[in-house]
Protein backbone atom coordinates (compact mmCIF):
# COMPACT_ATOMS: atom_id res chain seq x y z
CA UNK A 1 0.00 0.00 0.00
CA UNK A 2 1.56 3.59 -1.35
CA UNK A 3 1.91 6.60 1.55
CA UNK A 4 -1.36 8.23 0.25
CA UNK A 5 -3.29 5.68 0.41
CA UNK A 6 -2.66 4.38 3.68
CA UNK A 7 -3.33 8.19 4.71
CA UNK A 8 -6.20 7.83 3.32
CA UNK A 9 -7.56 4.82 4.62
CA UNK A 10 -6.44 6.08 8.30
CA UNK A 11 -8.39 9.11 7.22
CA UNK A 12 -11.73 6.54 6.52
CA UNK A 13 -11.23 4.68 9.36
CA UNK A 14 -10.68 7.48 11.76
CA UNK A 15 -14.52 8.19 10.54
CA UNK A 16 -16.08 5.26 11.05
CA UNK A 17 -17.27 3.60 14.70
CA UNK A 18 -17.76 -0.05 16.25
CA UNK A 19 -19.41 -1.85 13.35
CA UNK A 20 -19.05 -0.07 10.40
CA UNK A 21 -15.29 -0.16 11.32
CA UNK A 22 -15.21 -3.64 11.61
CA UNK A 23 -17.54 -3.86 8.54
CA UNK A 24 -14.82 -1.50 6.14
CA UNK A 25 -11.87 -3.37 7.09
CA UNK A 26 -13.25 -6.86 6.61
CA UNK A 27 -14.80 -5.70 3.65
CA UNK A 28 -11.61 -4.23 2.10
CA UNK A 29 -8.62 -6.53 4.24
CA UNK A 30 -10.51 -9.73 4.19
CA UNK A 31 -8.15 -11.88 2.75
CA UNK A 32 -5.27 -10.34 4.34
CA UNK A 33 -6.73 -11.30 7.89
CA UNK A 34 -7.53 -14.88 7.02
CA UNK A 35 -3.79 -15.14 5.57
CA UNK A 36 -2.32 -14.01 9.22
CA UNK A 37 -4.77 -16.18 10.66
CA UNK A 38 -3.66 -19.11 8.95
CA UNK A 39 -0.33 -17.86 9.15
CA UNK A 40 -0.86 -17.57 13.03
CA UNK A 41 -2.46 -21.14 13.17
CA UNK A 42 0.71 -22.89 11.46
CA UNK A 43 3.04 -20.59 13.55
CA UNK A 44 1.51 -22.01 16.77
CA UNK A 45 0.60 -25.47 15.82
CA UNK A 46 4.75 -25.83 15.00
CA UNK A 47 5.68 -24.46 18.04
CA UNK A 48 3.38 -27.22 19.61
CA UNK A 49 4.39 -29.60 17.98
CA UNK A 50 7.98 -28.81 18.56
CA UNK A 51 7.27 -28.64 22.05
CA UNK A 52 5.89 -31.85 22.45
CA UNK A 53 8.61 -33.48 20.69
CA UNK A 54 11.07 -31.89 23.11
CA UNK A 55 9.34 -33.36 26.19
CA UNK A 56 9.13 -36.95 24.70
CA UNK A 57 10.80 -38.62 27.21
CA UNK A 58 11.32 -41.60 24.59
CA UNK A 59 9.29 -43.08 22.18
CA UNK A 60 8.43 -46.86 21.55
CA UNK A 61 6.85 -48.35 18.15
CA UNK A 62 4.71 -51.51 18.65
CA UNK A 63 4.27 -53.06 15.20
CA UNK A 64 1.15 -54.43 14.46
CA UNK A 65 -0.43 -54.42 17.32
CA UNK A 66 -4.17 -56.07 17.14
CA UNK A 67 -5.38 -53.48 19.16
CA UNK A 68 -3.48 -49.78 19.20
CA UNK A 69 -5.66 -47.95 21.24
CA UNK A 70 -5.83 -49.76 23.69
CA UNK A 71 -1.70 -51.12 23.65
CA UNK A 72 -0.36 -47.24 23.70
CA UNK A 73 -3.10 -45.73 26.48
CA UNK A 74 -2.42 -49.11 28.68
CA UNK A 75 1.43 -49.26 28.25
CA UNK A 76 1.55 -44.93 28.54
CA UNK A 77 0.02 -45.58 31.79
CA UNK A 78 1.91 -48.34 33.07
CA UNK A 79 4.56 -46.36 32.48
CA UNK A 80 3.76 -43.45 33.79
CA UNK A 81 2.75 -45.50 37.48
CA UNK A 82 5.90 -46.94 37.34
CA UNK A 83 7.75 -43.51 38.07
CA UNK A 84 8.81 -43.27 34.05
CA UNK A 85 9.88 -41.12 33.31
CA UNK A 86 9.87 -39.01 36.80
CA UNK A 87 8.78 -35.06 35.81
CA UNK A 88 8.60 -33.85 32.69
CA UNK A 89 8.37 -35.12 29.64
CA UNK A 90 6.26 -38.10 28.40
CA UNK A 91 7.08 -41.95 27.28
CA UNK A 92 5.22 -42.19 24.11
CA UNK A 93 4.28 -45.31 22.69
CA UNK A 94 3.15 -45.53 18.54
CA UNK A 95 1.05 -48.71 18.07
CA UNK A 96 -0.95 -47.98 15.06
CA UNK A 97 1.98 -48.54 12.41
CA UNK A 98 1.12 -51.90 10.07
CA UNK A 99 4.30 -54.14 8.91
CA UNK A 100 5.35 -57.35 8.59
CA UNK A 101 7.50 -58.82 5.93
CA UNK A 102 5.92 -61.68 6.37
CA UNK A 103 2.15 -60.58 6.08
CA UNK A 104 2.79 -57.87 2.89
CA UNK A 105 -1.38 -57.71 2.49
CA UNK A 106 -1.99 -56.61 5.89
CA UNK A 107 1.24 -54.15 5.78
CA UNK A 108 0.92 -50.13 5.12
CA UNK A 109 3.90 -49.14 2.49
CA UNK A 110 2.96 -45.81 4.47
CA UNK A 111 3.69 -47.05 8.33
CA UNK A 112 6.71 -48.96 6.20
CA UNK A 113 8.39 -45.30 6.11
CA UNK A 114 6.96 -43.43 9.00
CA UNK A 115 9.29 -46.50 10.93
CA UNK A 116 12.48 -46.38 8.22
CA UNK A 117 12.44 -42.02 8.66
CA UNK A 118 11.76 -42.31 12.34
CA UNK A 119 14.16 -45.03 13.02
CA UNK A 120 16.55 -43.21 11.09
CA UNK A 121 16.30 -40.01 12.13
CA UNK A 122 16.42 -41.23 15.87
CA UNK A 123 12.79 -40.05 16.62
CA UNK A 124 12.08 -43.29 17.45
CA UNK A 125 14.00 -45.29 20.64
CA UNK A 126 12.67 -48.81 20.94
CA UNK A 127 10.63 -51.13 18.84
CA UNK A 128 8.76 -53.86 19.62
CA UNK A 129 7.55 -56.36 16.76
CA UNK A 130 7.84 -60.19 15.29
CA UNK A 131 10.54 -62.25 14.48
CA UNK A 132 10.32 -61.18 10.92
CA UNK A 133 10.34 -57.46 11.84
CA UNK A 134 12.99 -57.48 13.60
CA UNK A 135 15.16 -59.59 10.84
CA UNK A 136 14.39 -56.91 8.41
CA UNK A 137 15.30 -54.22 10.59
CA UNK A 138 18.79 -55.50 11.96
CA UNK A 139 19.70 -56.28 8.26
CA UNK A 140 19.11 -52.54 7.54
CA UNK A 141 20.89 -51.33 10.18
CA UNK A 142 18.00 -50.29 12.43
CA UNK A 143 18.43 -51.99 15.55
CA UNK A 144 21.26 -51.44 18.10
CA UNK A 145 23.44 -54.16 18.96
CA UNK A 146 21.98 -54.46 22.79
CA UNK A 147 25.24 -56.38 24.23
CA UNK A 148 26.36 -52.80 24.25
CA UNK A 149 23.54 -51.19 25.46
CA UNK A 150 22.86 -53.71 28.09
CA UNK A 151 26.34 -54.91 28.99
CA UNK A 152 26.22 -57.48 31.82
CA UNK A 153 22.07 -57.66 31.72
CA UNK A 154 21.89 -58.90 28.98
CA UNK A 155 24.36 -61.93 29.50
CA UNK A 156 22.57 -62.89 32.64
CA UNK A 157 19.24 -63.18 30.47
CA UNK A 158 20.96 -64.70 27.50
CA UNK A 159 17.95 -67.26 26.70
CA UNK A 160 15.41 -64.94 25.68
CA UNK A 161 18.14 -62.73 23.56
CA UNK A 162 16.84 -62.84 19.93
CA UNK A 163 20.15 -62.78 17.46
CA UNK A 164 19.96 -61.21 14.01
CA UNK A 165 22.57 -60.23 11.20
CA UNK A 166 23.15 -56.70 10.99
CA UNK A 167 23.69 -54.69 7.75
CA UNK A 168 26.95 -55.55 7.75
CA UNK A 169 25.94 -59.79 8.05
CA UNK A 170 27.20 -59.58 11.65
CA UNK A 171 25.32 -61.12 14.49
CA UNK A 172 24.27 -58.59 17.07
CA UNK A 173 21.68 -59.02 20.03
CA UNK A 174 18.84 -57.36 17.75
CA UNK A 175 15.80 -57.64 20.50
CA UNK A 176 14.83 -59.67 23.88
CA UNK A 177 11.99 -61.77 23.80
CA UNK A 178 9.01 -60.44 25.80
CA UNK A 179 7.68 -62.60 28.71
CA UNK A 180 3.78 -63.38 29.10
CA UNK A 181 3.58 -61.07 32.17
CA UNK A 182 5.43 -58.05 30.36
CA UNK A 183 3.14 -55.09 30.26
CA UNK A 184 3.52 -55.36 26.40
CA UNK A 185 1.59 -58.55 26.42
CA UNK A 186 -0.85 -57.42 28.89
CA UNK A 187 -1.79 -54.29 26.88
CA UNK A 188 -3.05 -55.93 24.51
CA UNK A 189 -0.05 -55.15 22.13
CA UNK A 190 0.36 -58.74 20.68
CA UNK A 191 -1.17 -61.46 20.08
CA UNK A 192 1.70 -64.16 19.57
CA UNK A 193 5.30 -63.34 20.83
CA UNK A 194 7.06 -60.42 20.64
CA UNK A 195 10.59 -58.96 20.86
CA UNK A 196 11.45 -55.40 22.25
CA UNK A 197 15.46 -53.17 21.06
CA UNK A 198 16.48 -50.57 20.82
CA UNK A 199 16.81 -48.26 17.39
CA UNK A 200 20.30 -48.12 16.36
CA UNK A 201 20.28 -44.32 16.39
CA UNK A 202 18.00 -43.66 19.32
CA UNK A 203 18.71 -39.87 20.51
CA UNK A 204 17.93 -41.11 23.89
CA UNK A 205 19.76 -44.25 25.09
CA UNK A 206 19.61 -43.89 28.85
CA UNK A 207 15.66 -43.70 28.58
CA UNK A 208 14.87 -46.15 26.35
CA UNK A 209 17.37 -48.87 28.37
CA UNK A 210 15.58 -47.74 31.36
CA UNK A 211 11.96 -48.55 29.44
CA UNK A 212 13.02 -51.43 28.22
CA UNK A 213 14.28 -53.12 31.59
CA UNK A 214 11.25 -52.01 32.57
CA UNK A 215 8.68 -53.76 29.95
CA UNK A 216 10.99 -56.79 30.46
CA UNK A 217 10.67 -57.50 34.11
CA UNK B 1 27.82 30.24 -23.26
CA UNK B 2 27.86 26.42 -21.82
CA UNK B 3 29.99 23.70 -23.65
CA UNK B 4 27.59 21.72 -25.81
CA UNK B 5 29.45 18.09 -24.71
CA UNK B 6 29.07 18.88 -21.54
CA UNK B 7 25.23 19.89 -22.43
CA UNK B 8 24.65 16.72 -24.24
CA UNK B 9 25.94 14.56 -21.61
CA UNK B 10 23.77 16.35 -19.05
CA UNK B 11 20.66 15.64 -21.59
CA UNK B 12 22.18 11.86 -21.25
CA UNK B 13 22.52 11.81 -17.36
CA UNK B 14 18.76 13.13 -17.11
CA UNK B 15 17.48 10.44 -19.44
CA UNK B 16 19.20 7.88 -17.72
CA UNK B 17 18.16 9.08 -14.12
CA UNK B 18 14.83 9.36 -15.46
CA UNK B 19 15.00 5.77 -17.05
CA UNK B 20 16.21 4.01 -13.66
CA UNK B 21 13.51 6.34 -12.00
CA UNK B 22 10.60 4.52 -14.21
CA UNK B 23 12.39 1.14 -13.70
CA UNK B 24 12.26 1.89 -10.26
CA UNK B 25 8.38 2.85 -10.15
CA UNK B 26 7.89 -0.02 -12.49
CA UNK B 27 9.69 -2.84 -10.26
CA UNK B 28 8.15 -1.19 -7.13
CA UNK B 29 4.34 -1.76 -8.86
CA UNK B 30 4.76 -5.32 -9.97
CA UNK B 31 6.55 -6.25 -6.65
CA UNK B 32 2.96 -7.08 -5.23
CA UNK B 33 2.87 -9.94 -8.26
CA UNK B 34 6.38 -11.16 -7.29
CA UNK B 35 4.93 -11.71 -3.51
CA UNK B 36 2.36 -13.29 -4.83
CA UNK B 37 4.32 -15.96 -6.55
CA UNK B 38 6.34 -17.06 -3.93
CA UNK B 39 4.08 -19.12 -1.89
CA UNK B 40 4.04 -21.14 -5.14
CA UNK B 41 7.30 -20.59 -5.27
CA UNK B 42 7.79 -22.09 -2.31
CA UNK B 43 5.21 -25.32 -2.48
CA UNK B 44 6.80 -26.05 -5.84
CA UNK B 45 10.54 -26.15 -4.17
CA UNK B 46 9.34 -28.03 -1.20
CA UNK B 47 7.15 -30.55 -3.31
CA UNK B 48 8.97 -31.05 -6.24
CA UNK B 49 12.49 -30.65 -5.99
CA UNK B 50 13.30 -30.69 -2.32
CA UNK B 51 12.57 -34.40 -2.73
CA UNK B 52 14.63 -34.89 -5.85
CA UNK B 53 17.45 -35.40 -3.54
CA UNK B 54 15.97 -38.93 -2.40
CA UNK B 55 17.36 -39.68 -5.78
CA UNK B 56 20.54 -40.51 -4.02
CA UNK B 57 18.60 -43.12 -2.14
CA UNK B 58 18.13 -45.10 -5.44
CA UNK B 59 22.39 -45.41 -5.65
CA UNK B 60 22.85 -46.63 -2.19
CA UNK B 61 22.49 -49.28 0.09
CA UNK B 62 20.45 -48.07 2.90
CA UNK B 63 21.75 -47.92 6.23
CA UNK B 64 19.60 -47.09 8.76
CA UNK B 65 22.18 -46.05 11.40
CA UNK B 66 24.04 -43.90 9.03
CA UNK B 67 21.63 -42.34 7.12
CA UNK B 68 20.59 -41.69 3.73
CA UNK B 69 24.06 -39.76 3.19
CA UNK B 70 26.49 -41.74 4.92
CA UNK B 71 25.01 -44.93 3.71
CA UNK B 72 27.42 -46.66 1.25
CA UNK B 73 27.27 -46.51 -2.54
CA UNK B 74 25.83 -49.53 -4.26
CA UNK B 75 26.18 -48.24 -7.99
CA UNK B 76 23.31 -49.72 -10.03
CA UNK B 77 22.76 -52.77 -7.70
CA UNK B 78 19.17 -51.64 -6.82
CA UNK B 79 18.00 -51.17 -10.08
CA UNK B 80 18.88 -55.10 -10.97
CA UNK B 81 16.07 -56.14 -9.19
CA UNK B 82 14.02 -55.11 -11.60
CA UNK B 83 15.52 -56.75 -14.73
CA UNK B 84 16.84 -59.79 -12.42
CA UNK B 85 13.28 -60.99 -12.07
CA UNK B 86 11.18 -63.70 -13.83
CA UNK B 87 8.45 -61.18 -13.44
CA UNK B 88 10.57 -58.29 -15.34
CA UNK B 89 9.20 -58.79 -18.66
CA UNK B 90 5.55 -59.53 -17.70
CA UNK B 91 5.39 -56.09 -15.94
CA UNK B 92 7.13 -54.28 -18.32
CA UNK B 93 5.06 -55.47 -20.69
CA UNK B 94 1.93 -55.16 -18.95
CA UNK B 95 2.84 -50.85 -18.05
CA UNK B 96 4.11 -50.33 -21.77
CA UNK B 97 1.22 -51.78 -23.32
CA UNK B 98 -2.00 -50.92 -20.63
CA UNK B 99 -0.59 -47.53 -21.48
CA UNK B 100 -0.31 -47.08 -25.00
CA UNK B 101 -3.39 -48.74 -25.63
CA UNK B 102 -4.90 -46.30 -22.89
CA UNK B 103 -3.10 -43.21 -24.59
CA UNK B 104 -4.16 -43.73 -28.41
CA UNK B 105 -8.01 -45.35 -27.21
CA UNK B 106 -8.14 -42.56 -24.26
CA UNK B 107 -7.16 -39.87 -26.02
CA UNK B 108 -10.48 -40.76 -29.34
CA UNK B 109 -12.88 -41.24 -26.26
CA UNK B 110 -11.47 -38.00 -24.56
CA UNK B 111 -12.17 -36.31 -27.60
CA UNK B 112 -15.26 -37.81 -28.49
CA UNK B 113 -16.64 -37.14 -25.05
CA UNK B 114 -15.22 -33.13 -25.73
CA UNK B 115 -17.39 -33.25 -29.21
CA UNK B 116 -20.55 -34.52 -28.19
CA UNK B 117 -20.47 -32.49 -24.69
CA UNK B 118 -20.04 -29.43 -26.76
CA UNK B 119 -23.02 -29.90 -29.44
CA UNK B 120 -25.32 -30.03 -26.17
CA UNK B 121 -23.57 -27.17 -24.04
CA UNK B 122 -26.82 -25.13 -24.57
CA UNK B 123 -29.26 -27.24 -23.54
CA UNK B 124 -30.15 -28.09 -19.58
CA UNK B 125 -29.56 -31.44 -20.12
CA UNK B 126 -25.96 -30.99 -20.37
CA UNK B 127 -25.45 -29.27 -16.61
CA UNK B 128 -26.36 -32.65 -15.43
CA UNK B 129 -24.05 -34.12 -17.43
CA UNK B 130 -21.11 -32.73 -17.14
CA UNK B 131 -20.74 -33.47 -13.40
CA UNK B 132 -21.81 -37.40 -14.30
CA UNK B 133 -19.20 -37.84 -16.52
CA UNK B 134 -16.71 -36.35 -14.33
CA UNK B 135 -18.06 -37.76 -10.69
CA UNK B 136 -16.12 -41.12 -11.65
CA UNK B 137 -12.67 -39.83 -11.54
CA UNK B 138 -13.39 -38.82 -7.85
CA UNK B 139 -13.54 -41.88 -6.69
CA UNK B 140 -11.13 -43.62 -4.49
CA UNK B 141 -9.44 -47.04 -5.26
CA UNK B 142 -10.42 -48.60 -2.75
CA UNK B 143 -14.48 -47.84 -3.34
CA UNK B 144 -13.86 -48.51 -6.87
CA UNK B 145 -12.55 -51.97 -6.35
CA UNK B 146 -15.56 -52.36 -4.37
CA UNK B 147 -17.74 -51.43 -6.76
CA UNK B 148 -16.13 -53.44 -9.71
CA UNK B 149 -16.61 -56.48 -6.64
CA UNK B 150 -20.05 -56.06 -6.79
CA UNK B 151 -20.21 -57.18 -10.48
CA UNK B 152 -17.72 -59.35 -10.25
CA UNK B 153 -17.73 -61.67 -6.91
CA UNK B 154 -18.30 -64.99 -8.57
CA UNK B 155 -20.98 -66.09 -5.91
CA UNK B 156 -22.87 -62.71 -5.43
CA UNK B 157 -21.63 -60.54 -8.37
CA UNK B 158 -24.28 -58.71 -10.46
CA UNK B 159 -23.01 -60.54 -13.78
CA UNK B 160 -22.73 -64.05 -12.59
CA UNK B 161 -26.38 -63.41 -11.59
CA UNK B 162 -27.86 -62.06 -14.15
CA UNK B 163 -25.53 -62.31 -17.31
CA UNK B 164 -23.81 -65.42 -16.50
CA UNK B 165 -26.22 -67.04 -14.34
CA UNK B 166 -25.61 -70.78 -16.40
CA UNK B 167 -22.08 -70.55 -16.59
CA UNK B 168 -20.91 -68.13 -13.76
CA UNK B 169 -17.04 -67.40 -14.26
CA UNK B 170 -14.06 -66.70 -11.34
CA UNK B 171 -13.34 -63.23 -12.60
CA UNK B 172 -10.93 -63.36 -9.72
CA UNK B 173 -8.87 -66.33 -10.73
CA UNK B 174 -8.65 -65.74 -14.86
CA UNK B 175 -6.50 -63.46 -15.76
CA UNK B 176 -7.81 -63.36 -19.26
CA UNK B 177 -10.49 -61.52 -18.62
CA UNK B 178 -8.58 -58.57 -17.02
CA UNK B 179 -7.08 -56.50 -19.71
CA UNK B 180 -10.73 -55.69 -20.76
CA UNK B 181 -12.04 -55.44 -17.18
CA UNK B 182 -9.69 -52.81 -16.34
CA UNK B 183 -9.58 -50.95 -19.85
CA UNK B 184 -13.36 -50.44 -19.33
CA UNK B 185 -13.28 -49.52 -15.72
CA UNK B 186 -9.95 -46.98 -16.66
CA UNK B 187 -12.03 -45.54 -19.39
CA UNK B 188 -15.49 -45.09 -16.60
CA UNK B 189 -13.38 -43.52 -14.16
CA UNK B 190 -10.87 -41.36 -16.99
CA UNK B 191 -12.65 -40.88 -20.11
CA UNK B 192 -14.74 -37.62 -18.42
CA UNK B 193 -12.28 -36.47 -16.80
CA UNK B 194 -9.55 -35.90 -19.47
CA UNK B 195 -12.34 -34.66 -21.60
CA UNK B 196 -12.38 -31.71 -19.82
CA UNK B 197 -9.31 -30.24 -20.97
CA UNK B 198 -10.61 -31.17 -24.68
CA UNK B 199 -14.06 -29.09 -23.81
CA UNK B 200 -11.97 -26.12 -22.80
CA UNK B 201 -10.06 -26.05 -26.06
CA UNK B 202 -13.05 -26.85 -28.13
CA UNK B 203 -15.21 -23.99 -26.37
CA UNK B 204 -12.28 -21.61 -26.59
CA UNK B 205 -12.72 -21.82 -31.18
CA UNK B 206 -13.94 -18.78 -32.18
CA UNK B 207 -17.94 -19.45 -33.28
CA UNK B 208 -18.05 -17.42 -36.06
CA UNK B 209 -15.89 -20.24 -38.10
CA UNK B 210 -18.61 -22.63 -37.82
CA UNK B 211 -21.32 -20.03 -38.55
CA UNK B 212 -19.13 -19.07 -41.64
CA UNK B 213 -18.98 -23.00 -42.73
CA UNK B 214 -22.46 -23.50 -41.76
CA UNK B 215 -23.03 -21.10 -44.97
CA UNK B 216 -21.21 -22.66 -46.57
CA UNK B 217 -22.69 -25.59 -46.51
CA UNK B 218 -20.48 -27.64 -44.28
CA UNK B 219 -22.45 -30.11 -42.55
CA UNK B 220 -21.89 -31.47 -39.08
CA UNK B 221 -18.79 -33.93 -39.71
CA UNK B 222 -17.16 -31.57 -41.95
CA UNK B 223 -17.16 -29.07 -39.39
CA UNK B 224 -15.42 -30.82 -37.05
CA UNK B 225 -13.25 -32.65 -39.02
CA UNK B 226 -12.39 -29.15 -40.75
CA UNK B 227 -12.43 -26.84 -37.98
CA UNK B 228 -12.41 -28.21 -34.45
CA UNK B 229 -9.92 -31.41 -34.88
CA UNK B 230 -7.15 -29.35 -36.55
CA UNK B 231 -7.83 -26.46 -34.42
CA UNK B 232 -7.63 -28.72 -30.89
CA UNK B 233 -4.61 -30.54 -32.67
CA UNK B 234 -1.75 -28.89 -30.40
CA UNK B 235 -3.89 -29.43 -27.51
CA UNK B 236 -3.59 -32.90 -28.59
CA UNK B 237 -0.64 -33.31 -29.02
CA UNK B 238 0.31 -31.64 -25.55
CA UNK B 239 -1.54 -34.15 -23.78
CA UNK B 240 -0.11 -37.08 -25.44
CA UNK B 241 3.32 -35.83 -25.31
CA UNK B 242 2.42 -35.60 -21.13
CA UNK B 243 1.16 -39.13 -21.67
CA UNK B 244 3.91 -40.42 -23.05
CA UNK B 245 6.18 -38.86 -20.37
CA UNK B 246 4.23 -41.58 -18.05
CA UNK B 247 4.21 -44.75 -19.89
CA UNK B 248 6.54 -46.34 -17.28
CA UNK B 249 4.02 -45.50 -14.80
CA UNK B 250 0.96 -46.78 -14.28
CA UNK B 251 -2.43 -46.15 -12.00
CA UNK B 252 -1.60 -47.64 -8.68
CA UNK B 253 -5.07 -48.02 -7.26
CA UNK B 254 -6.45 -49.47 -10.37
CA UNK B 255 -4.18 -52.34 -10.58
CA UNK B 256 -3.65 -53.04 -7.21
CA UNK B 257 -7.03 -52.58 -5.41
CA UNK B 258 -9.42 -53.71 -8.20
CA UNK B 259 -8.13 -56.70 -8.65
CA UNK B 260 -8.19 -57.43 -5.14
CA UNK B 261 -4.18 -57.97 -5.08
CA UNK B 262 -5.08 -61.72 -6.48
CA UNK B 263 -1.82 -63.54 -7.13
CA UNK B 264 -3.35 -65.47 -10.10
CA UNK B 265 -3.99 -62.55 -11.88
CA UNK B 266 -0.35 -60.99 -11.84
CA UNK B 267 0.25 -62.03 -15.65
CA UNK B 268 -1.95 -59.58 -16.62
CA UNK B 269 -2.43 -57.27 -13.99
CA UNK B 270 1.29 -56.82 -12.52
CA UNK B 271 2.79 -53.87 -13.26
CA UNK B 272 6.20 -51.80 -12.31
CA UNK B 273 3.83 -49.93 -9.46
CA UNK B 274 2.56 -52.93 -8.11
CA UNK B 275 5.75 -54.98 -8.69
CA UNK B 276 7.66 -52.71 -6.65
CA UNK B 277 4.89 -52.37 -3.85
CA UNK B 278 5.32 -55.77 -3.41
CA UNK B 279 8.67 -56.13 -3.22
CA UNK B 280 9.04 -53.19 -1.01
CA UNK B 281 6.56 -54.54 1.49
CA UNK B 282 8.58 -58.00 1.17
CA UNK B 283 12.16 -56.84 1.54
CA UNK B 284 11.95 -53.32 3.04
CA UNK B 285 14.42 -52.35 0.44
CA UNK B 286 14.03 -48.29 -0.06
CA UNK B 287 16.73 -48.23 -2.71
CA UNK B 288 15.13 -50.69 -4.48
CA UNK B 289 11.45 -49.04 -5.01
CA UNK B 290 13.55 -45.64 -5.33
CA UNK B 291 15.33 -47.33 -8.31
CA UNK B 292 12.14 -47.92 -9.91
CA UNK B 293 10.92 -44.72 -9.69
CA UNK B 294 14.04 -42.90 -11.00
CA UNK B 295 13.70 -45.93 -13.66
CA UNK B 296 10.52 -44.46 -14.91
CA UNK B 297 10.97 -41.00 -14.49
CA UNK B 298 14.42 -41.37 -16.50
CA UNK B 299 12.76 -43.45 -19.33
CA UNK B 300 9.83 -40.65 -19.29
CA UNK B 301 12.06 -38.33 -19.46
CA UNK B 302 13.93 -39.42 -22.33
CA UNK B 303 10.51 -40.35 -24.63
CA UNK B 304 9.12 -36.63 -23.68
CA UNK B 305 12.71 -35.72 -25.57
CA UNK B 306 11.66 -37.61 -28.13
CA UNK B 307 8.31 -37.46 -29.01
CA UNK B 308 8.83 -33.78 -28.87
CA UNK B 309 12.14 -34.04 -31.27
CA UNK B 310 9.78 -36.33 -33.91
CA UNK B 311 7.35 -33.60 -33.39
CA UNK B 312 9.28 -31.16 -33.80
CA UNK B 313 10.25 -32.22 -37.70
CA UNK B 314 7.15 -33.11 -38.17
CA UNK B 315 5.12 -30.00 -37.36
CA UNK B 316 7.57 -27.43 -35.78
CA UNK B 317 4.56 -25.46 -34.30
CA UNK B 318 3.04 -28.07 -32.40
CA UNK B 319 6.39 -28.90 -30.38
CA UNK B 320 6.13 -28.60 -26.79
CA UNK B 321 9.58 -27.03 -26.26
Amino acid sequence: MRKSDRARVRAILSSLHGRRKAAYIWEYFHFYIIAAAVLAGLIIVTLLQTSAMKSTYAQLIVLNAPDPESCSAGLEEDLQEAGIPGSGGKAAVEAGLKYDPLHPESSSAEDLQVVAAELMTGEADLLAGSQSVFDTYAASGGLMDLSSALGTAIQADSGSVYYAKDASGKEIAAGIWCGSDSPLMQSACSSGKMLIGIAANSSRQEAAVRIMQYLLR
Amino acid sequence: MSNPVQHMDDIQYNNSLKKKKKKKKRNGEQLPFYLMIIPGMIYLFCNNYLPMFGIVIAFKKVNFAKGIFNSPWCGLQNFKFLFATSDAYTMIRNTVLYNILWIATGTIVAIAIALMMNEIAKKPIAKLLQPVICFPSMISAVILSYLVYAFLSTSNGFLNRTVFAANPISWYSEPKYWPLILTIVYFWQNAGQSSIIYMAAISGIDKGLYEAARLDGANKWRQITKITLPLIRQMVILMLLMSVGRIFNSDFGLFYQVPLNSGLLYSTTQTIDTYVYRALLEMNNVGMSSAASVFQAVIGFILVLASNLLVRKIDSDSALF
